[in-house]
């Protein structure tokens, strides 16, 4: 923990400038940004009630999926009650649903959380396969296949029929939650959970019942699990029962490690980065997947505290004046991790392209046995030595480049560290 | 006069090994009362079935006449009974202050603790300012427990277990690793800080064993074998051949 204090006003105006960015962002006019907006903010307050688990109590959660969907599902047909004449105000559907997740939560945390480690994971990965099953079977409540649709209805002075209402009604909801959750985070509670983490045996022997205190906090991860996804079933009217796939579950593992789990809004970050990138990059190529699964190894290997540790550690060395110091390594290790970065995408999408069916369809059609495959407006040879050259060089170089970096990274932290 | 804590009969088997064979102790209430024995003669195994860790095989456990063996933890921290651990237990990850903060909210009924408003709280962080001045932590109020000296790690693991105000107190071997000035105002700490309480403590330490007991009583494979003033125990025979014997040789 930094003991450097600087003026809250500079340490928060990135959160201030986010928050208006975000509040800002439906002047854009851009329907399919809106959309993908708002997305990102579903993803992210699941990730945040997840994270509260995992980050604070360090209890992974392979399960998360059913609490989100439970929030759905119960949303879409209050939604229906709404549309047939019953007089709940649309703005509480997630206070709701919340309340459902969080007595699912509770009830379903008990058992999971009288084991720790792997256990815990396995009994929660086991309680959302069941109500997976369940969903599945359930078709009066859950759909089936066709799922469960419903319309939104205005209330009092809201109108929710287009993408930048929607957007506002889950900005508001995500962002008092998220406040919520820091309340709770800063609170002694907070701490309380953040030593059961630490060392439970030692909590215990101070006269809390580590159980209940665990319980608690799966119930209230759960509820925001809840209403994330009730603004999901806000925003898309309809859902099936395949939203319980252990994927769903996956997913939220997966948003939290690239965003960072130590980090308050790590996990929202993560999500945001995971869902711009399955839609902007998804969009571009076949093998965005492949992108998203090396990044994610990527982040493992390299920043285990994932991008929010990256972000976070680069403010407080801004905070510190030791920006400067690392500033050329940063430079030159962006510059080197983008020439690896064009020369894996060159050989991904040209590996790629040519095993797949197209690219035979391609050969009957030209004659050739290798035609050129267009990448970036340039036509490649598979097997051309321009090909080979061009990747080769740019790894060399990235290489090269990515060393010097490392080792200038690491000299700056000694100059510190005998500075000080 | 009577008793705060009260053994008859207990014992304790892991699978086929019995590691506590019948052992009959009786703790009077503001006595200071020293456990001895050789290493695994079951001193850890007794404080670990006697603070709720672990349930005895058989026998029974009093704290003031109110059965125990076999509550939890919780319970037991909660019905006056606090233990430190020979092997140091503080929570690494958060501050000095927070540490001894988890234990003083406790004793003042702020287990859900949700806020940080209201009297009550005024008092708890005035507990815990003096908790830390008793323990000479005041100035590493801020750093992580896991950043400290082994000794100050030691110091603390004390003042927690002190900050949940128990009646009766479990120290088990409260100066291992620390040096001779660190040992000496450890004692004196303990000295002071259970005036009025009942002490129960595991210490290897012959010098600090006379000076801070009451009574003694040496525990030897499994079952106690003398229980008496530390002039009874030093004269006793059997205590010399099996214990004090080999350690004063």
């Amino acid at each position: 923990m930094s003991r450097v204090m600087s003026s809250p006003v500079a340490r928060y105006a990135w959160l201030a400038a986010t928050l208006l960015l975000l509040v800002l962002l439906p002047l854009t006019d851009s329907a399919t940004l809106i959309n993908v907006a708002t997305k990102c903010l579903i993803a992210g307050l699941f990730a945040m009630g997840f994270n509260l688990l995992w980050g604070q109590m360090g209890l992974l959660s392979f399960g998360h999926a059913a609490y989100l969907g439970i929030g759905t599902f119960a949303t879409l047909h209050m939604m229906n009650a709404i549309d047939e004449g019953w007089g709940l105000p649309a703005p509480l559907l997630p206070v709701l649903a919340g309340a459902l997740g969080v007595v699912v939560g509770a009830l379903m945390g008990w058992f999971a959380s009288r084991r720790t480690g792997i256990y815990f994971a396995m009994i929660t990965l086991a309680v959302a396969e069941l109500t997976h099953v369940i969903a599945d079977k359930w078709q009066g409540f859950f759909g089936g296949e066709a799922g469960v649709r419903s319309i939104r209805t205005d209330w009092w002075l809201f109108g929710f029929q287009d993408a930048t209402s929607v957007y506002y009604y889950c900005l508001v909801w995500s962002v008092l939650l998220v406040i919520a959750l820091w309340a709770l985070l800063r609170s002694p509670f907070g701490l309380l959970m953040y030593a059961l983490r630490e060392n439970e045996e030692r909590v215990r022997f101070l006269g809390y019942r580590t159980h209940s205190i665990k319980v608690v906090g799966f119930a209230v991860s759960a509820g925001v699990s809840a209403v994330a996804g009730s603004l999901m079933a806000f925003m898309n009217e309809s859902a099936n029962a395949s939203m319980f796939a252990t994927l769903t579950s996956a997913e939220v593992v997966l948003n939290t490690v690239i965003g960072g789990s130590a980090v308050f809004l790590g996990p929202a970050l993560g999500a945001a980065f995971n869902t711009l990138f399955g839609y902007y990059i998804g969009g571009l190529s076949h093998f965005w997947l492949l992108y998203q699964g090396l990044i994610f190894v990527l982040v493992i290997m390299y920043a285990p505290g994932g991008l929010g540790g990256l972000f976070s550690g680069a403010t407080r060395q801004a905070r510190e004046g030791r920006l400067a110091h690392h500033a050329p390594a940063y430079a030159v290790g962006a510059l080197a991790s983008l020439l690896i970065a064009v020369a894996t995408i060159t050989v991904v999408e040209l590996v790629g392209t040519v095993m797949g069916s197209s690219y035979r369809v391609l050969r009957l059609t030209s004659g050739e046995t290798w035609p050129p495959v267009s990448l970036w407006g340039i036509d490649w040879h598979p097997l051309g030595i321009g090909t080979f050259t061009f990747v080769l060089v740019l790894i060399g170089a990235g290489t090269v480049l990515l060393r010097w970096a490392m080792a200038s990274h690491r000299q700056a932290l000694d100059r510190i560290g005998s500075e000080t | 006069m009577t008793s705060a804590l009260c053994l008859t009969g207990v014992q304790k088997r892991f699978g086929a090994t019995e590691v506590l064979k019948n052992v009959d102790l009786d703790i009077r209430e503001g006595e200071r009362h020293a456990l001895l024995g050789p290493n695994g003669a079951g001193k850890s195994t007794l404080f670990n079935l006697i603070s709720g860790r672990d349930r005895p095989s058989a026998g029974s456990i009093t704290l003031f006449d109110q059965e125990i063996a076999g509550l939890t933890p919780a319970r037991v921290n909660r019905l006056g009974l606090g233990r430190s651990f020979q092997i140091t237990n503080v929570v690494a990850g958060v501050s000095v202050r927070d540490n001894l903060l988890l234990g003083v909210m406790g004793l003042h009924g702020r287990r859900w603790p949700f806020s940080r408003r209201g009297q009550a709280w005024r008092r708890i962080e005035e507990s815990v300012d003096e908790v830390l001045e008793r323990m000479r932590l005041s100035s590493e109020r801020d750093r992580l427990a896991g950043d400290l000296t082994y000794s100050q790690q030691r110091s603390l693991e004390i003042g927690m277990t002190l900050a949940t105000g128990p009646r009766v107190i479990l120290l088990d071997e409260p100066t291992a690793g620390m040096s001779r000035e660190e040992t000496s105002h450890t004692i004196e700490l303990i000295e002071q800080a259970t005036v009025g309480k009942t002490l129960l403590i595991v210490e290897h330490d012959m010098e600090v064993v006379f000076r801070l007991a009451d009574r003694i009583s040496v525990l030897v494979y499994g079952s106690v074998l003398s229980t008496g003033t530390p002039e009874q125990i030093r004269a006793d025979a059997r205590v010399q051949e099996a214990y004090l014997g080999e350690a004063t040789a």
